[in-house]
């Protein structure tokens, strides 16, 4: 018997969707997991409603807006590649910069 | 008579309610009705007192052009009665069971029984958990609802292929048609 024919089912809790939202978050905008809110719900339209409150890296070239809708569409992308559930729905919230440093500076 | 007949007659007997509860209570209250008239009869030959009252009475009572408090009462109460026992014999009387095909013996299973292994069914070809799937069996229909993951799509229609093909196996009698939904929400996990 093949793994696929075993009758059974594999669920995924609702806090580990949010740990995996905010590991692909951290992956995408360098944003250390703890300083990442997320909540996780079914949304109306269908799929995962994933909301999602971080601080951000001030892009290079686009303007933030911009780079965060870019940010949306990977972070549903990578969502659903890792846990197999469509997202139908990204909220982001901006709740503060995320400073770059190189290193300490005195 | 054929065994198969008489296998007919047992599942029959398994689906459907026995009529002989009110049959029985029919039959008791005539014995003690005609039980006591024989003994005010006797009472009245021997020319002793009655227990409630002499049969000359009771006729007096019924054959009296205007019905009193007591003639009524009896008369609703047989009407009532009687309606009642009327409405129990030509009701069909079925129990919520269904007869299913196994070799060599006659299986008749509750449809709750029959309800929880399409749930399984349902569950199991849908990969889905162990609270994802209710369903109902009703004489003619079988539901099943499901309720979704969020973001994973439901087969509804493998699931209704092999709910059918579980039905058909076990050529469930009556047979009963079936119907797959899902639920307007969705749950996490």
């Amino acid at each position: 018997m093949s793994a696929a024919t075993i009758p059974g089912a594999v669920t995924v809790a609702p806090r580990a969707l949010a740990q995996v939202v905010r590991g692909v978050v951290q992956d995408l905008l360098g944003t250390p997991v703890a300083r990442t809110e997320v909540h996780v719900e079914p949304a109306t339209s269908g799929g995962l409603r994933l909301q999602v409150a971080t601080l951000v890296p001030l892009p290079g070239d686009d303007a933030l807006v911009t780079h965060l809708h870019g940010v949306r569409a990977q972070l549903a992308e990578r969502v659903t590649e890792i846990t197999g559930r469509d997202v139908g729905a990204v909220d982001l919230r901006v709740t503060g910069l995320l400073r770059r440093t190189s290193g300490r500076v005195r | 008579m054929t065994p198969e007949r008489a296998d007919r007659r047992i599942v029959r007997r398994a689906l459907h309610r026995s009529r002989s509860v009110p049959a029985v209570i029919v039959l008791l209250a005539l014995a003690v009705v005609a039980g006591w008239f024989a003994v005010e009869c006797a009472l009245a030959l021997l020319d002793r007192p009655a227990l409630l009252a002499r049969p000359g009475a009771v006729v007096d009572l019924l054959t009296a052009p205007e019905p009193g408090t007591v003639t009524t009462v009896v008369a609703v109460t047989a009407a009532v009665a009687g309606l009642v026992a009327v409405v129990l014999a030509l009701s069909p009387g079925r129990h919520a069971r269904h007869a299913i095909a196994a070799e060599r013996v006659m299986v008749v299973a509750d449809d709750g029984v029959i309800a929880g292994a399409l749930a399984r069914t349902a569950r199991t070809t849908a990969a889905l958990g162990p609270d994802r799937a209710q369903a109902w069996v009703s004489r003619r229909r079988a539901q099943v609802r499901v309720t979704p993951t969020a973001g994973v799509a439901v087969p509804v229609a493998e699931i209704e292929r092999a709910v059918g093909a579980q039905v058909q196996a076990w050529s469930v009698t009556p047979p009963v048609q079936v119907a797959v939904s899902t639920t307007s929400t969705e749950r996490l996990g």
